[in-house]
């Protein structure tokens, strides 16, 4: 509790009138009749100053120096301090101001003017304080809860997305694995590639969180063909293909749900996660890296995850194999900075959960 | 004795002691052994501005807490002169040494006399 007056004043006859005028108890008063004192007593005991009464002519450090030393160290900026002085040189008294006084009183003081305007002070000071806890309690809860509102948002697309994966007779945590995946890839190559990507933490946790809805578009696609034993026709290989721009429209139903730095994400994963590095892939035909990174990651992953994984038609790859099939351009075309990215992960990605058993 | 007409403002000080003699008294009587108003003079006449700013500054200040009008109106004179880097006159600090000392001669018989002022 903030119950003192420090008054820094080298005239002991100043010192006593304010204990007279505070002769109610209402604050302590403490004194120090030099700047040297005055910050050593103020290191040890800011926290229980309401305010300090600072003169200006005193010997070796003058309260000019003073004022400016207590502004430089943030100390103004937690109490106030009035400047109680018989200087009347305007510009010393304009000084004072810029260097966070909070107001003068001029010596010789009448007791109730003095004491009305250290008590204003004060109080006023205390509000501001109160008002900046106010401000910044509220600012907390308000972050925590769009945090928390991120957090639903982002179980719902998962949730969605496992919807998806279920329809889609994928094999079990399929999602949760390409999110961790993604995760993995993009750290290395953030790692790898420090300023090339534009990767930062944040960039990853939406890339991670992106990463669930990349097949979304595949709920759009009619059972017939979804769930055809078999080989696949043309035109029906055709309709598969168009997930990835039905997948971009389902997404448009989420753009109120979400920050745009996701939607943006989102929609570079589901349209171009099925692009090849060498310009054959689809929907679009991207060459190099017009392919957005996060698109680059998914596919791989994507690619990664379906090699190992056991199907209708066949029995997963093992972990050798798929690395080698990747590595070797036989499952797609991605940039060596991905490959070197991916090939690096390897003992990350065999040992995260969801692959420890397939390994 | 009217201390109004020596100098001293009673009533002003009762005010700015918050009606407790005992304290005001407790530096009145100090008065006449104020060192800042000879070393100040003394500065001055070593043309040692700074040195009687900060003298003079002081007992300009307790001079006004005390109510010492007539030598707290001649001390901000001062004051103010050696603000601009002037060095007051012979005839100024004169001035305040003979009001100086008036006052303290006063201030010395109240001591002796037991005067009640408030």
């Amino acid at each position: 509790m903030r119950d003192t007056i420090f008054v820094i004043d080298d005239d002991d006859l100043s010192v006593e009138l304010i204990k007279l005028i505070y002769g109610d108890g209402a604050y302590k008063i403490e004194s120090c009749s030099n700047g040297k004192e005055a910050l050593a007593y103020l290191t040890k005991n800011y926290k229980n100053v309401a305010i300090i009464l600072l003169d200006l002519v005193m010997p070796e450090v003058d309260g000019n120096v003073l004022l400016r030393v207590l502004n430089k160290k943030g100390i103004t900026d937690i109490i106030p301090v009035i400047i109680m002085t018989a200087e009347n040189d305007s510009r010393k008294i304009a000084e004072c101001f810029k260097y966070g006084a909070a107001d003068i009183v001029e010596k010789p003081f009448l007791p109730v003017v003095a004491r009305g305007r250290i008590d204003n002070t004060i109080r006023l000071n205390e509000s501001k304080t109160e008002l900046k806890e106010t401000i910044n309690k509220q600012t907390r809860e308000i972050k925590d809860q769009y945090k928390k509102l991120d957090e639903y948002n982002e179980r719902i697309m998962e949730v969605l997305s496992s919807v998806v994966e279920f329809r889609n007779l994928e094999p079990n945590n399929h999602v949760k694995r390409i999110m961790k995946m993604s995760r993995i890839i993009s750290t290395m190559l953030m790692k790898l590639f420090p300023n090339k990507y534009d990767l930062t933490a944040k960039k990853i946790e939406l890339i991670e969180a992106a990463s669930a809805l990349h097949d979304i578009g595949m709920i759009a696609i009619p059972d017939t063909i979804l769930l055809k034993p078999g080989r696949l026709s043309a035109d029906e290989y055709e309709v598969i293909k168009s997930h990835t721009t039905m997948g971009c429209e389902v997404l448009t139903l989420f753009e109120d749900f979400q920050n745009k730095e996701y939607i943006e994400t989102a929609y570079n994963i589901i349209r171009h996660h099925h692009e090849r590095y060498d310009g054959k892939g689809y929907p679009d035909n991207l060459y190099g890296d017009d392919i957005p990174i996060e698109a680059q990651i998914i596919s791989i992953v994507d690619t990664f995850d379906a090699l190992v994984s056991d199907k209708v038609q066949r029995d997963g790859y093992s972990f050798d194999q798929a690395f080698s099939m990747i590595t070797r351009g036989e499952c797609g075309i991605f940039s060596e900075d991905i490959l070197a990215a991916f090939t690096k992960s390897r003992s990350l990605i065999e040992k995260t959960d969801e692959y420890v058993e397939k390994k | 004795m009217d201390l109004f007409d020596s100098g001293i403002n009673v009533t002003a000080a009762k005010e700015r002691f918050m009606n407790n003699e005992e304290i005001f008294k407790r530096y009145l009587f100090q008065f006449p052994f104020d060192i800042d108003i000879q070393q100040g003079i003394e500065c001055i006449g070593k043309n040692d501005l700074e040195g009687a700013f900060t003298h003079m500054h002081k007992f300009k200040s307790r001079s006004g807490n005390l109510a010492i009008y007539k030598v707290h109106e001649i001390a901000s004179e001062i004051v103010d002169e050696l603000r601009v880097d002037k060095c007051p006159s012979e005839k100024k600090t004169s001035r305040l040494k003979n009001e100086y000392d008036k006052v303290c001669n006063v201030i010395r018989q109240v001591e002796k006399d037991g005067e009640k002022l408030f």
